[in-house]
C-alpha cells in the first residue's frame, strides 16, 4: 500500500524525516518496503519553471523540429515535441537546471540551432512514467502555475507491506493513527461538511440484514462529470490509482485517505430509482465494470435495483450502472460487508479489487457517514450538485467490544514491569477508549476499525508495540525437567549419518515430489502414488514412494555434470503410498556407484551398519522388482521383520540413462530399524572357558543361500558362538550346477572346556543335518 | 694330541668361523656344527669312556667350558650382526613418507543437516527435546487448529499442495504445535525440525519444498521476555557471542503478539553488507506467543499457561552462514558443493 507524507502530514505533525519516520513504522509493525521522494524542491532547483511560449517556428533544416522562444527574455528553445502551440504555458528548464531524475540540463547545439535548455514532459519530472509530448499547461499563467507547483510538489510515497491483520491501517488515516500513536501526538481529524439542499432521500431496502449490516446513502443531483482537480489527480497517481473523473476519482480518494470503499451510482440508470440490498438469484448475471461476465449463485451478494443487479456487493460495480459523461445524478453508497461473504463470493468469481481487499480483511462499520460526506465534499469541490438527506440504515449493529484488563496482565505476558496508569495511557495513544476505570482494572472499548483487536491479549501486543519491542528486556524460561519426546532416546537417524558418511556416504536431500515420466523411466508400478492436486509444474506432480530413484538421479547428475567417477550416496527421507489410506513413512536409501563397487560391496556395507544398528541375524530372500536385476535383488529380514530391500538396478535402467557403472542400491524402512535400534543392549557374559575353531566346507546346489546355510549352523547348537563365511567357489572340481562354501565355526560353552570328542561329535551330528536340510556334501 | 688340545682347538676353530659368519641364518648351522648332537664337541666327549674317573672329571670339565664358550661366541656374533641388520633396516622406510594411494571414500553431511543439527544441539543444551511430524498433514492441524479457519486471508500466503479434500503438504512446522499439545502436558519445551510446502514459484530464494525448526515452550508464567532471552541465547551460540537481536510486530494467526526476529548480520556483523541489504540485520525467525484460541482448541486453559513458539527456516539460515546465493542448490546435490561441507 502506498500513502505520502504530506498527506500524513495532514493528519499528525511528524517532527521527523520520512525515512526515520518510515524505519519507526517498520519497528512498530507496519513493515515499509520504500520510501521514493518525488516532485522537486523549488528553492534549490530555480531553473525549472513554468514559462510561456512566445513564438515558434520550424527548424530550417529539419521538418520535425521546431524553435520557440519562451518567457520573457525569449530563450531560444529546439523541440522536437509537435503539440506546442503559441500562448502555451509549458515547463521550462534553463541550462544547469538539475532533472529529478538525476539528469543535468545543458546548453545544447541541434543541427546549428543553439538550443537554451529544455521544455520538459511529464515523464522528465517523474509525474508520469513515459511521455510522448511536453507538458502543456494551457494558456493562463496562473492557473498554469497552480498546476504545476501541484504536481511538483516534493513529497515521499512511502510503500507499505501490511501484515493479513491490520486492515485498519489500509489508509492515510489508518497510518496517521499509527503516527500518532508512536509519537504520542494528537490526531487531526477532519470532520467533512456537506449542505443538504435537496428535499429527498435514497430509496434503500437491505434484505440480507447480516450480509450488510449497515448502508449510508446519499443523493446528488446536477452533477457535472469531468476531470477531477489537480491535487485529487495528484495523489491518487502517486498512490498508484489511475485518474478517471471526478465522481469516481473522489471515491478513490476517499478510499485511500479513509480506507472505506464506496461506490457511486447513476441514478437514472437505476429501475426504480432504488437500492435494493440482496443475494443473488441463481443463474443471475452481471457485468462487472472490468468486463468480466459474472453468473451468480444465491451464496453472492449484490447491489440491485427493481429489476437487475447492478454491483457486485463490496467487490465491484456493474457496467450497466456506471458514471457516464452525461451522468447527471448520483446515489452513493458507503456500506459495511460481512468480510467472509466479500472473501467467497470474491474467490469465487475470481475478482479482486481495492474494494474486496480491504472488506475481506474487515472494514470500518463506524465510518460509513463520514466517507460519503467526505466524496461529497470532494466532488462540489470540482461540480455543481445538490445534496439529498442522508439515509443511514444500520440495520444490524455491531456491538463495541470491551475488553478487560487486569492490573498485572501486561506484565504477565510481556515481562515488563507495567503499571495501570501507563497501561492506560498506552491505550489511549492508540484510540483505544478506557469506559471504566477500577482500582485493579480498566475497561477498554474497542473502536470501530480495529477489528483485529478482541481480547486482553490484542492490547498486550498493542502495548508492546508502542513500549517497542526492543525495549521488552530478555529473560530466560526454567527448562522442564522431564524430558518429553523421544528424539532424546533414540536418534538413529543421527546414528546412521555418523556410520555412513564415516565410510564415504555423502547425504543428499532430494525434492518429495516427482515427474511422471521417472514411474516410466524407472518402471515404478504407478497403483499406489499419489498425485497432487494442484501441482505447480507436471514434472513435480506426484509424491514421491521411493528414495532410490533420487540417488540413482545424483550419481547421474554428478558423473556428468561434476565429472565424478564414484559416488557412494545415501538420503534419509519419507516416502507416500495411497493403499487403503494415505500414509507416509520414512526410508533410509543408499547407493553405491563406481568401479570398485559390487553387489557384495553393498551387502557388506549394509551388514555392518545393521550390527551398529542392533539387528540380530539377517536373513534374505530373492526378489525381483521391475527396476531391479533379475538376479540381482533380495529382500531383507531380521527376526522375520522386514527391512527392506537390496539391489542390482536393472541393467536396463542403467544402459537408458547412460551410467558408465552398475548403480547398487538399498531401501530400508526407518520405522523398523528404530524399532530394533530401541531395543536395550542384553550383555552376555564372556565366556571364561576356551574357544574352539573348526571350519567346514561344503558343496551344495548353486540355489542354495549360503546365509541360509549360516543361519542353519548358528542355530544349531548352543555351544555354537559365531560363523562366519569365509570363501564360495564354483567351478573347477566343483560340478557346472554346485558351488562350495566355507565357514568358521566358533564353539564355545559357558560351564566347561569343551573336548574335542565333544566337539567333533557335534560336527558330526551338524553335517549330518546340512546334508540331510541342503542335500550338501562335505568337501574334504 | 690329548683330548684337551683337541677341545682347545675346536674352540680356537669356532673363533674362526665365528669371525667369517656375515649372515645370521649361518649361525644356525654353527650351532648344530659345534653343539649340534652329531657336532665336534659330541665327538670328543664320545670318547670320555676310554678314559680313568679322574681324568674324565678333568676333560668333562674343560668340555663344559669350551661349550659354554662356544656358545657365547655364537650368541654375540649373532646378536652383534642382528643389530647391524636391524640399523641397516631401519634405515630403509617407505617409499615416500608423504602420499597414499588408498584413502578411503570421504562422506560428508548435507548443509540442511549440518545447521539443523548445530541448532538442535543449542536447544538440547537449552532444555529442548525434539519431536517430528508428518509432512502429509491434514488441514486442521496445518490451519484450523492454529486459528486459521478457511476464511482467514493469512492462508492466502500459506499457497499449499493439496492431496484431497482435508489432506495437504503442510506449509510449515507449527501444525506439531497443535500435535505435540494434544499429546503431552505442559511443561513442554520442544524443537520440531521437519520438511514443508508451498506453492511458490522456484527462483534462488524461494523454493516449493523447504525446511523449518519449529520451537514450542509452555508453562505456567511463560513471557514475551522469555522469548527474547531464548533466542538471543540461540542467535549467539549460532552466530557468535557478538551477535544481537532485534524484533518488530508481525502478524501469525497462530501467536500474539508476534514478532519478526532478526540478527546482527554475521557476514559483516552488523556493518551493512550486501546479504543482509545494507541493514546489518537479517530477519531468520517468525515468533510469538502462542495465541489463547491455539490453547483453547487444543483444550488447554490458558488463564493457566502461557507459552511461545518460533519459526525458522533452515535454508535461509544456511545461506546466510554459508554464503549460498541459491536456495536451488540444497537440491541439486552437487558433490562440488556438498563436499565442501567438511565438519
Amino acid at each position: 500500500m502506498l500513502v505520502t507524507y504530506n498527506w500524513l502530514k495532514e493528519f499528525v505533525d511528524i517532527p521527523m524525516y520520512p525515512n526515520e519516520l518510515g524505519e519507526r513504522l517498520t519497528m512498530q509493525g507496519l513493515e515499509v518496503a520504500s520510501v521514493r521522494k518525488v516532485g522537486i524542491d523549488l528553492t534549490k532547483n530555480p531553473l525549472i519553471g513554468v514559462a510561456k511560449i512566445v513564438s515558434l517556428e520550424k527548424h530550417p533544416k529539419a521538418d520535425n523540429l521546431t524553435i520557440c522562444k519562451v518567457g520573457d527574455d525569449k530563450k531560444v528553445v529546439v523541440t522536437n515535441s509537435p503539440n506546442v502551440a503559441k500562448g502555451d504555458f509549458v515547463v521550462y528548464a534553463q541550462p544547469g537546471a538539475l532533472l529529478p531524475n538525476g539528469i543535468t540540463v545543458k546548453e545544447t547545439k541541434i543541427k546549428e540551432q543553439v538550443s537554451e535548455g529544455m521544455l520538459l514532459p511529464k515523464e522528465y519530472l517523474q509525474i508520469e512514467d513515459k511521455s510522448a509530448d511536453i507538458w502543456i499547461l494551457g494558456k493562463d499563467a496562473k492557473s498554469a502555475e497552480v498546476e504545476f507547483r501541484i504536481f511538483v510538489e516534493e513529497d515521499y510515497v512511502l510503500e507499505i507491506e501490511l501484515t493479513a491483520n491490520r486492515s485498519d491501517c489500509l489508509s492515510v488515516l489508518g497510518v496517521a493513527r499509527e503516527v500518532a500513536a508512536m509519537l504520542g501526538k494528537p490526531l487531526k481529524l477532519h470532520n467533512p461538511m456537506v449542505n443538504e439542499n435537496l428535499n429527498t432521500e435514497p430509496d434503500i431496502e437491505i434484505t440480507e440484514r447480516t450480509l450488510c449490516p449497515r448502508y449510508t446513502s446519499r443523493i446528488l443531483t446536477g452533477i457535472e462529470v469531468r476531470e477531477s482537480p489537480s491535487w485529487v489527480k495528484r495523489r491518487l497517481s502517486l498512490c498508484g490509482l489511475r485518474p478517471i473523473n471526478n465522481i469516481v476519482d473522489a471515491t478513490n480518494y476517499v478510499l485511500l485517505e479513509l480506507g472505506h470503499p464506496t461506490h457511486a451510482f447513476d441514478l437514472n440508470r437505476l429501475d426504480g430509482k432504488k437500492i435494493i440490498v440482496r443475494s443473488a438469484k441463481k443463474g443471475e448475471t452481471i457485468t462487472a465494470l472490468d468486463g468480466t461476465e459474472c453468473r451468480l449463485t444465491t451464496e453472492n451478494l449484490v447491489i440491485a435495483d427493481e429489476k437487475k443487479a447492478v454491483a457486485i456487493a463490496g467487490v465491484m460495480g456493474g457496467a450497466n450502472s456506471e458514471i457516464l459523461e452525461n451522468t447527471k445524478d448520483l446515489l452513493l453508497e458507503s456500506a459495511y460487508f460481512d468480510p467472509v461473504s466479500i472473501r467467497r463470493t470474491s474467490a469465487a468469481l475470481k475478482i479482486k479489487s481495492e474494494a474486496s481487499y480491504r472488506f475481506e480483511r474487515t472494514a470500518d462499520w463506524g465510518i460509513t457517514p463520514i466517507a460519503l460526506d467526505r466524496i461529497c465534499e470532494i466532488i462540489m469541490v470540482s461540480s455543481p450538485a445538490k445534496v439529498s438527506r442522508m439515509v443511514d440504515r444500520y440495520v444490524s449493529i455491531i456491538k463495541d467490544k470491551v475488553v478487560t484488563i487486569k492490573d498485572g496482565y501486561i506484565s504477565e505476558k510481556l515481562g515488563v514491569q507495567l503499571a495501570l496508569k501507563d497501561v492506560e495511557e498506552y491505550l489511549k495513544r492508540l484510540q483505544f477508549q478506557i469506559m471504566v476505570k477500577r482500582e485493579n482494572s480498566l475497561e477498554v472499548k474497542i473502536p470501530s476499525f480495529r477489528s483485529d483487536v478482541a481480547r486482553a491479549i490484542d492490547l498486550a501486543e498493542e502495548i508492546a508495540r508502542i513500549y517497542g519491542y526492543n525495549s521488552i528486556p530478555e529473560t530466560s524460561f526454567r527448562a522442564p525437567t522431564v524430558l518429553q519426546g523421544l528424539g532424546e532416546v533414540k536418534d538413529i537417524k543421527s546414528k546412521i549419518r555418523e556410520i555412513l558418511t564415516g565410510i564415504g556416504f555423502s547425504e543428499v536431500y532430494n525434492y518429495s515430489f516427482m515427474d511422471p515420466a521417472d514411474l516410466q523411466k524407472f518402471r515404478i508400478m504407478n497403483k499406489s502414488v499419489i498425485p497432487l492436486e494442484n501441482p505447480m509444474a507436471q514434472d513435480a506432480s506426484l509424491l514421491r514412494n521411493y528414495l532410490f530413484m533420487g540417488l540413482v538421479k545424483n550419481i547421474e547428475y554428478n558423473e556428468k555434470s561434476a565429472y565424478r567417477h564414484s559416488s557412494r550416496f545415501f538420503e534419509i527421507g519419507n516416502i507416500f503410498k495411497h493403499e487403503q489410506d494415505y500414509s507416509e513413512s520414512e526410508r533410509l536409501c543408499f547407493a553405491v556407484w563406481g568401479k570398485d563397487e559390487s553387489y557384495e560391496t553393498l551387502l557388506g556395507i549394509a551388514e555392518m551398519l545393521l550390527t551398529r544398528l542392533g539387528t540380530g541375524a539377517l536373513d534374505f530372500k530373492k526378489a525381483e522388482f521391475d527396476f531391479t536385476h533379475p538376479e540381482n535383488c533380495s529382500i531383507v529380514f531380521s527376526d522375520d521383520k522386514k527391512l527392506g530391500f537390496l539391489g542390482e538396478l536393472h541393467p536396463d535402467i542403467q544402459d537408458e540413462i547412460d551410467l558408465r557403472y552398475p548403480v547398487y542400491f538399498v531401501e530400508f524402512n526407518l520405522a523398523v530399524l528404530e524399532d530394533i535400534f530401541s531395543t536395550p543392549i542384553e550383555i552376555k557374559p564372556i565366556g571364561k572357558f576356551p574357544p574352539t575353531d573348526r571350519d567346514i566346507s561344503l558343496v551344495v546346489d548353486e540355489k542354495i543361500l549360503a546365509r541360509d546355510v549360516l543361519n542353519t549352523i548358528l542355530s544349531f547348537n548352543e555351544w555354537i558362538k559365531k560363523v562366519e563365511f569365509v570363501d564360495l567357489y564354483s567351478g573347477g572340481q566343483i560340478g557346472g550346477d554346485k558351488k562350495s562354501l566355507t565357514y568358521s565355526i566358533l564353539f564355545q560353552s559357558g560351564e566347561k572346556t569343551l573336548s574335542d570328542t565333544e566337539v567333533n561329535q557335534v560336527m558330526d551330528d551338524l553335517v549330518k543335518k546340512l546334508e540331510k536340510q541342503f542335500e550338501a556334501e562335505l568337501r574334504s | 694330541m690329548g683330548l684337551k688340545e683337541e677341545l682347545y682347538e675346536i674352540l680356537e676353530e669356532a673363533k674362526k668361523e665365528v669371525k667369517k659368519i656375515k649372515d645370521k641364518k649361518l649361525f644356525d648351522e654353527l650351532r648344530v656344527k659345534f653343539l649340534g648332537k652329531k657336532g665336534e664337541l659330541r665327538n670328543i666327549l664320545g670318547k670320555l669312556g676310554a678314559l680313568g674317573v679322574e681324568e674324565k672329571k678333568e676333560i668333562g670339565q674343560a668340555a663344559n667350558e669350551v661349550k659354554d664358550k662356544i656358545q657365547e661366541l655364537i650368541d654375540e656374533a649373532a646378536e652383534k650382526i642382528e643389530k647391524q641388520e636391524r640399523a641397516a633396516r631401519l634405515k630403509k622406510g617407505v617409499p615416500d613418507i608423504s602420499v597414499s594411494r588408498t584413502i578411503p571414500p570421504i562422506g560428508y553431511y548435507h548443509p540442511l543437516t549440518v545447521i539443523r543439527d548445530k541448532m538442535i544441539g543449542v536447544f538440547k543444551n537449552m532444555g529442548f527435546s525434539v519431536e517430528e511430524g508428518p509432512e502429509l498433514e491434514e488441514e486442521y492441524y496445518n490451519f484450523d487448529a492454529l486459528n486459521m479457519p478457511w476464511y482467514h486471508p493469512a492462508r492466502d500466503s500459506h499457497d499449499s499442495f493439496y492431496i484431497t479434500k482435508g489432506k495437504l503438504m503442510r506449509t510449515h512446522t507449527s501444525p506439531m504445535q497443535a500435535r505435540i499439545m494434544q499429546k503431552r502436558k505442559p511443561p513442554l519445551a520442544v524443537v520440531v525440525p521437519g520438511r514443508c510446502f508451498r506453492r511458490d514459484a522456484v527462483d534462488a530464494t524461494h523454493s516449493h519444498t523447504f525446511h523449518q525448526m519449529e520451537g514450542l515452550v509452555v508453562d505456567k508464567n511463560i513471557t514475551f521476555a522469555d522469548l527474547k532471552g531464548t533466542l538471543l541465547t540461540w542467535a549467539k551460540m549460532m552466530f557468535g557471542p557478538q551477535t544481537s537481536i532485534r524484533m518488530r510486530p508481525d502478524y501469525f494467526p497462530f501467536t500474539e503478539p508476534s514478532a519478526e526476529l532478526a540478527v546482527t548480520c554475521p557476514i559483516c556483523a552488523g556493518k551493512k553488507c550486501s546479504v543482509c541489504k545494507h541493514t546489518g540485520w537479517i530477519e531468520i525467525a517468525g515468533c510469538g506467543l502462542v495465541d489463547p484460541e491455539v490453547f483453547k482448541n487444543i483444550g488447554y486453559d490458558p488463564e493457566q499457561v502461557s507459552g511461545f513458539a518460533f519459526g525458522m527456516g533452515l535454508e535461509r539460515i544456511a545461506m546466510v552462514v554459508y554464503g549460498i546465493r541459491d536456495i536451488r542448490y540444497f537440491y541439486e546435490n552437487d558433490m562440488r558443493l556438498i563436499e565442501q561441507f567438511v565438519k
